[in-house]
């Protein structure tokens, strides 16, 4: 999808402009708080991802009330703590609904847990704008929006993304292969790609899966190495890219490409054979994402806030974008509809288009995804810089390839 | 199923050698508790993450060389170790109470662990994990050999003094029968601490080892319990040579797995063979 | 035993009232999340308890029944509430396989069979990850409609959860004070006495498994629903067995309404690791025995003998019992300052 870069960010500008300094800056938002309520993972294995996203919507709800709050009066955010449990995830959201009886809800984190709260969310006809949700084929209620926009077949457009970039470089590969974890939202993806690389003619030369939970990538780093790919597409999550890369490296053996599909993003920038790793974002910390003066302002205020709290990364990537575009979607919606009412809102927003520091949402095709605002990043000297599409690349950046 | 090579598979071979050391090492100090003192220590593996912090604070931090940490971590788990010890005896806590008590102990640790390093990702990062040994077209990376050769080492040091020596003998004695072991004057009660203590450094050892080589976050404790539990119960209990050798048999089946099939499929492979071996000759495996 | 079954069938009838009273629905998910852990640790202590046999393979046949309810309502169509009892079947078959073959070997004793349930679990996992029943995408389960009990979905599942929570405790009473459950109890001290004596010990063991596994399975079915989307991933974690023992020996093991009490503990989340640490130090027959202790101490009831100085953890009774202690300490001498007595000969009187 190309996007016109400039009038982009002359849009967002004028949005983002108008929202900083709208004729409210400084008017005191009073009245009854307006409640939004959700959940996240603050304890458990998902916990460290769970926070990038609280310090976000702290940020998010902050700036609001100092911008005027919604509708002139001060947003509160109701926050609990699902412990990376998807049941206790539904039961939290009912309570929210229910007891807590709050005005709006925002989703939690992790597809799982997202799910969880959907159902109740159509139990009681809330409108749920959520932030990960990562299998577009299971998002099933009218009412629910996604922030992160892959698209509605991820499966066939990210891997097309890839390998469009990939023949773009000085080294089109050939030859693929596709390793990939269990994990059902890469899984089917790793999948997918199989199919678009053999669309467009490209071998492929090995086909492994593992369980998620797999501790040992020493034999699967073997398989690759012999099977000399020009490619590797690994559908990674969390730390397993880490692994698979720092078991490669055991045997003396560094890939040509390869990509990552949602590893955590910190750890891949401090390990020297990451170097040249691909993955997937929706944003990252320089221009143009940080021409929009919104985007801007956010990633200073996240930097300054995530040093404070000692978190080890600091800069702000898909998942605290992708958060922060929730926020984005739920503030235009109430705007525009000049109130709270959940159908409403829903509505209009699948009329319409919305402006984040993605870009433009839409939400008009299956499960309510619109376009894939996908793009493609490369670790370059210790830190993330998205190459492709050449109109959301880094000033000046390209993709790398291995000794080219 | 494509057959692989015979690189690939001594690679694997080694790989499932290198895991299974760390398992061995990791459930020696479990199994000689649940064995010979009859506490089954969950806290175990709270106490070798803990470990393997340290080793990562000390390293990142100071620039403490990991190996060198051992000097300040295995004095300190043999106190530790001691003093849970001598709670679980004070109030004559049983096997599967002790269970209980020990998780206890696992959820402050985590809780600690949290608090001080976050639940982010922490991966230490030594010269040792840029060096590797070539056998030919093998590679052994150092902290894996490190792993290894402490495990085995380890693993055939207590076995010998447990045998070989006053000491062990006397702490055999005291386990398989007290008064009779305290006849001969054979002082149980110090015994134990000191088999306590022993135990917990072995923990701290497997988390310097652990540290070398894995990334770390709180959550990662249980992710080794069910394995390593395999490994221990698999060698008999309190058989220090026990979860060494079950640990290989289960890591090498796993990776020869891995390098022949589907790598999803192989805890099943290992896992069967477990179950097919206990039915088969339940009395001993190592 | 009338006493209490009544007592029991009471608060189930009671209890069943919730979903009508009004109450926002958050209270009956709450509920079921308790009823739920209930009905999981007191099937385990079915036999694990009873007997003496740790299994750590709770986790496995609540997968299992899980798995069921999930396939055969959407891949089959078949009405939620009808896979319920397939999938407690389905379950207890696989426990009944696992048992024949586990309690046929002799010298397959406690720990070689919790060895054995923990590598079932890798075992059904990793199957169930591997072929189509999962086969890495999950199951979902939006699309199965939830049947009308309640008034809502919440107060269905929480009424769900009742049922399969009564279920369990009245099983797990109704074996306590059976043949049945004194032979458990009597495998549980010393198998070879026991079998000695009479008790039917393969038979027995394989009863109780397959009741337990079954029971779990239809804990499983009913939670496939309430989660809507079913992973491996999520399903079969060391975290369930552990907490089901954890939440049976905190309660006590030995009595049929222990793990009860141990289950609305933990959930409770009353208790913290500091919190838990002190109670199992100072009540070693976990909450219920140590209260029931106290209780009946202070009735002066029965003729408790206190067994010997050092109390022997594994004799903590429910109920007014005689012991006779015969100790042969050469054979039977655990660790250094902690002193069992194996060869203990338990005549449970009136329970």
């Amino acid at each position: 999808m190309n996007m016109d870069r400039r009038s982009f960010v002359a849009a967002a500008g004028a949005l983002g402009a108008g929202a900083l300094w709208s004729s409210q800056a400084g008017a005191q938002p009073s009245g009854a708080p307006i409640k939004v309520g959700g959940t996240l993972a603050l304890t458990g294995p998902l916990s460290s991802t769970g926070l990038v996203h609280k310090l976000t919507g702290e940020i998010y709800v902050d700036s609001l009330n100092k911008r005027g709050g919604l509708l002139g009066r001060p947003v509160e955010w109701v926050l609990k703590d699902d412990q990376s449990k998807p049941d206790l995830a539904r039961t939290l959201y009912e309570q929210l609904v229910t007891a807590d009886k709050v005005d709006l809800l925002i989703g939690p984190y992790a597809t799982g847990n997202i799910l969880s709260a959907m159902g109740v969310a159509q139990r009681y006809n809330k409108t749920l704008v959520h932030h990960t949700f990562g299998i577009p084929n299971l998002a099933k209620y009218d009412q629910q929006f996604p922030a992160w926009s892959i698209g509605p077949e991820p499966e066939k457009t990210l891997p097309a993304l890839v390998l469009t970039a990939l023949a773009s470089s000085s080294a089109p590969p050939k030859t693929i292969a596709v390793v990939t974890s269990k994990f059902p939202s890469v899984h089917f993806v790793a999948l997918g790609a199989r199919e678009v690389a053999k669309q467009r003619g490209l071998q492929e030369v090995l086909f492994l899966e593992w369980d998620f939970g797999n501790r040992d990538f020493g034999p699967i780093a073997g398989r690759v190495k012999e099977a000399k790919p020009d490619f590797i597409w690994t559908g990674a999550i969390g730390l397993e890219g880490n692994q698979l890369l720092d078991a490669m490296k055991k045997i003396d053996y560094a890939p040509l490409h390869h990509f990552y599909h949602v590893p955590a993003p910190a750890p891949m920038l401090k390990a020297p054979e990451a170097n040249g790793a691909l993955s997937m974002t929706i944003f990252e910390d320089h221009p143009p994402f940080t021409n929009n003066p919104v985007a801007a302002e956010f990633v200073k205020v996240y930097r300054e806030r995530a040093a404070g709290a000692g978190m080890p990364d600091t800069a702000v990537e898909t998942q605290a974008a992708a958060s922060f575009t929730a926020w984005q979607l739920i503030e235009a919606a109430v705007v525009a509809t000049k109130g709270l009412d959940d159908k409403a809102m829903a509505a209009w927003l699948r009329a319409n288009q919305v402006d984040t520091i993605q870009g433009k949402l839409r939400f008009n095709e299956r499960g309510n995804f619109g376009a894939d605002l996908s793009r493609v990043k490369q670790v370059q000297n210790g830190k993330w810089v998205t190459v492709w599409p050449a109109d959301w690349a880094a000033p000046g950046a390209k993709l790398q390839t291995r000794g080219a | 199923m494509a057959l692989p090579s015979a690189t690939l598979l001594a690679q694997a071979i080694l790989a499932g050698l290198f895991t299974g050391a760390l398992y061995g090492l990791l459930g020696l100090g479990l199994s000689l508790s649940w064995g010979m003192l009859r506490q089954i220590n969950l806290a175990h593996f709270a106490l070798a993450f803990l470990g393997a912090y340290l080793t990562y604070e000390l390293s990142s931090r100071r620039g403490v060389d990991p190996l060198l940490s051992l000097v300040f971590i295995v004095p300190l788990f043999f106190g530790l170790g001691a003093a849970l010890h001598w709670v679980l005896t004070r109030f004559r806590v049983s096997p599967f109470n002790s269970l209980l008590v020990t998780f206890g102990v696992t959820v402050i640790i985590e809780a600690l662990l949290q608090w001080i390093w976050t639940a982010d990702y922490r991966k230490l990062e030594s010269s040792y994990a840029e060096h590797k040994l070539r056998l030919g077209p093998l590679f052994l990376p150092l902290p894996e050999l490190i792993t290894l050769g402490l495990g085995v080492s380890i693993s055939l040091a207590v076995w010998v003094a447990l045998r070989r020596t006053d000491l062990g003998k006397a702490m055999r004695a005291a386990a398989e029968d007290a008064p009779i072991a305290a006849a001969f004057g054979v002082n149980q009660n110090a015994l134990a601490l000191m088999l306590s203590g022993l135990n917990a450094a072995l923990a701290g050892v497997a988390g310097v080892c652990i540290a070398l080589a894995y990334t770390l976050s709180p959550s990662q404790i249980y992710a080794w319990i069910g394995v390593v539990f395999a490994a221990v119960m698999l060698g008999g209990l309190g058989r220090p040579l026990g979860p060494l050798i079950a640990g290989c048999v289960i890591g090498v089946t796993e990776a020869v797995t891995m390098a022949v099939t589907a790598p999803s499929w192989a805890p099943l492979v290992s896992f069967s063979l477990l179950m097919l071996v206990l039915l088969a000759r339940p009395g001993r495996v190592a | 035993m009338q006493r209490s079954l009544l007592v029991i069938l009471a608060a189930g009838a009671g209890l069943a009232t919730v979903p009508w009273l009004g109450l926002p629905a958050f209270y009956e998910s709450i509920l079921y999340l308790v009823l739920h852990w209930i009905a999981l640790a007191t099937s385990w202590n079915l036999l694990s308890g009873y007997s003496g046999y740790f299994s750590f393979g709770h986790g496995a046949f609540f997968g299992i029944g899980m798995y069921t309810t999930a396939t055969l309502a959407t891949r089959f169509d078949i009405p939620f509430l009808w896979t319920l009892p397939a999938a407690g079947a389905v379950a207890a078959l696989f426990g009944a396989l696992l048992g024949a073959v586990a309690f046929r070997v002799q010298a397959v004793r406690a720990e070689l069979f919790s060895l054995l349930t923990l590598a079932a679990t890798f075992v059904v996992a990793t199957l169930i990850l591997n072929t189509p029943i999962d086969g890495g995408p999950g199951v979902y389960m939006s699309a199965v409609p939830v049947p009308a009990i309640g008034p809502t979905a919440s107060g269905t599942f929480y009424l769900l959860a009742l049922a399969v929570a009564l279920l369990t405790v009245v099983a797990a009473l109704l074996v306590y004070h059976s043949r049945f459950g004194t032979g458990l109890f009597a495998i549980h001290d010393d198998e070879d006495v026991a079998e000695v004596m009479g008790v039917p010990t393969f038979r027995y063991k394989l009863g109780a498994f397959a009741l337990s596994c079954g029971l779990a399975g239809v804990v499983g079915g009913v939670q496939a629903l309430f989660v809507s989307y079913v992973t491996t991933g999520d399903t079969f974690t060391i975290a369930l067995p552990l907490t089901v023992v954890l939440m049976a020996v905190l309660g006590g093991t030995r009595h049929w309404a222990g793990p009860i009490v141990g289950a609305t503990a933990i959930i409770g989340k009353g208790l913290t690791g500091l919190v838990l640490i002190v109670v199992i130090l100072f009540m070693p027959e976990g909450l219920l025995g140590q209260a029931l202790k106290w209780w009946h101490a202070r009735r002066g009831a029965g003729a408790i003998a206190a067994p010997a100085p050092a109390r022997a953890p594994a004799l903590a009774t429910g109920g007014p019992a005689v012991i006779h202690v015969d100790v042969d300490p050469v054979k039977h001498m655990w660790a250094p300052g902690l002193v069992q007595f194996k060869d203990m000969h338990q005549e449970p009187k009136g329970r």
